[in-house]
């Protein structure tokens, strides 16, 4: 009875184990969609602001907020010292493509006429909407793996075991 | 000039330049331009005099400046780039030259910026102090010399005189290239109107329509529109303390300005060594004259050190 006890609590740990590593991986993915939305909005925020009323970029990063910015210490940097350092060095779950493209329309913000800034913004949110695109229907099929795998291979382990 | 104004100017250069500057500039002291020039020598004008740093700027470090005076948003300072000029922080002022993109006969956008000359506001208490007693019995001066004299300087001066204790004058100051505010920052014009950015006739009209001043006070005048605009200021018994480009007394006197009787007193400011007058009898007076040919009652001379 009392190794019987012991082996439900085993296998309960390793399901309960198995799960929330599953778990995580689903937050971590659905973090790095939410960042990526988070970042296109901004930069629409900002094309619109630019295009219609030629806010100086100070005031614009004063005035946004956004959670998941915040989160990773972008906001900060985005307010502190501009868009290159925010780009450099908060804390994105960003592919090597979509860090090229929000580094290289830092590099650009900023620096030219209305018309001219306009068309960046509208390039970098092509750029990073079809990465997104592309992230989401990853995502959907990652998360289904995520819920299905860790705990099959507890259950293997635990048929192994037992 | 403040040091502040000189810190300002210095972080705005790239670190190459700003090293060439900072070695020359001798910590600001005297200094009024600094200018750069893409593939020619940078240069600093201080006490007068032209220095060369010893270096010359690219094309990349100019733009670099350029986005550094508009605090990182260049766009947002179009109209001033339009203008020739961006108001920078502190009070500095920068002129700018580059290729114009023009559209239906006015300039659109200026591009390829070759050239930058940041100019740094200097007070000089006291500058104005020989046409203040005849702005302050309400009769409109009209100050004039040759560019870079010192003719915004006493406007300055006398905006920061006439909208202080004891006077309290209601001033409009019609600032269209961000330079007669340059420097008051506290330190005077406190009951003035500050017309930033505008042009002069519609910042004339707009003071008059709607600030009730008692002395407008706007810097280079030109003819045409300006002209026009003044006539209804002084229609409207609005004291104007103004300035305009003249090389000689018979310049001025020529000027539609004065020919309209528009100024009853002349001030021709002129620094360095004494400059012979041509009154247009061909004669010299020297320093101080009465002379009624043009209309105007007075024309007396203030000599800068």
């Amino acid at each position: 009875m009392h190794e019987i006890l012991l082996r439900c609590a085993g296998a309960a740990i390793l399901l309960t184990a198995a799960a929330g590593w599953g778990y995580s991986e689903i937050r971590e993915e659905r973090k790095r969609v939410r960042e990526l939305e988070a970042l296109l909005a901004l930069i629409r925020y900002l094309r619109e602001h630019i295009e219609r009323f030629g806010t100086p970029l100070s005031e614009l990063y004063a005035a946004y907020d956004d959670p998941v910015l915040a989160q990773t210490g972008f906001l900060t940097l985005l307010r502190t010292e501009g868009m290159t350092a925010a780009a450099d060095e908060a804390e994105l779950r960003l592919s090597e493509g979509e860090r090229g493209i929000l580094s290289d329309f830092a590099g650009r913000l900023g620096r030219g006429f209305r018309e001219e800034q306009t068309a960046l913004c509208r390039y970098a949110e092509d750029g990073l909407s079809d990465a997104l695109g592309k992230l989401r229907s990853q995502t959907a099929g990652r998360e289904r793996l995520w819920r299905a795998l860790p705990v099959l291979a507890a259950l293997s382990l635990l048929l192994m075991l037992y | 000039m403040s040091g502040d104004a000189w810190e300002s100017a210095a972080a705005c250069l790239p670190e190459r330049i700003r090293r060439a500057v900072l070695r020359c500039g001798e910590n600001g002291a005297g200094v009024e331009e600094i200018r750069l020039r893409s593939g020619g020598l940078c240069t600093l004008t201080a006490n007068g005099r032209n220095v060369s740093c010893g270096i010359s700027a690219t094309a990349e470090e100019i733009a670099k400046t350029v986005e550094s005076l508009c605090g990182g948003s260049v766009y947002a300072h179009a109209d001033e780039i339009r203008e020739g000029v961006i108001a920078g922080e502190n009070g500095i002022r920068a002129g700018i030259a580059g290729t114009a993109s023009t559209e239906g006969g006015g300039i659109r956008s200026v591009r390829s910026l070759t050239s930058v000359c940041l100019r740094l506001p200097h007070r000089r208490p006291g500058a104005a102090e020989p046409i203040l007693p005849y702005a302050r019995r309400g009769e409109s001066v009209l100050v004039w010399s040759p560019p870079g004299r010192g003719k915004t300087t006493v406007l300055r001066e006398a905006a920061a005189s006439l909208g202080s204790p004891p006077d309290f004058f209601r001033l409009a100051v019609i600032d269209t290239r961000y330079e007669l505010g340059a420097g008051l920052d506290g330190g005077g014009a406190r009951t003035a109107d500050f017309y930033c950015g505008w042009p002069r006739a519609a910042g004339m009209e707009a003071a008059v329509r709607t600030m009730s001043p008692e002395i407008l006070i706007c810097d280079e005048l030109s003819g045409g529109e300006d002209c026009a605009a003044m006539e209804r200021v002084r229609a409207s018994g609005v004291t104007a303390l103004c300035s305009v480009h003249a090389g000689s007394v018979g310049d001025v006197i020529r000027h539609p300005l004065v020919r309209g009787g528009l100024f009853s007193v002349l001030c021709g400011v002129l620094s360095g060594e004494k400059t012979p007058m041509d009154d247009g009898n061909g004669a010299d007076r020297w320093p101080v004259v009465s002379l009624t040919a043009c209309g105007a009652r007075r024309i007396e001379v203030r000599h800068f050190a």
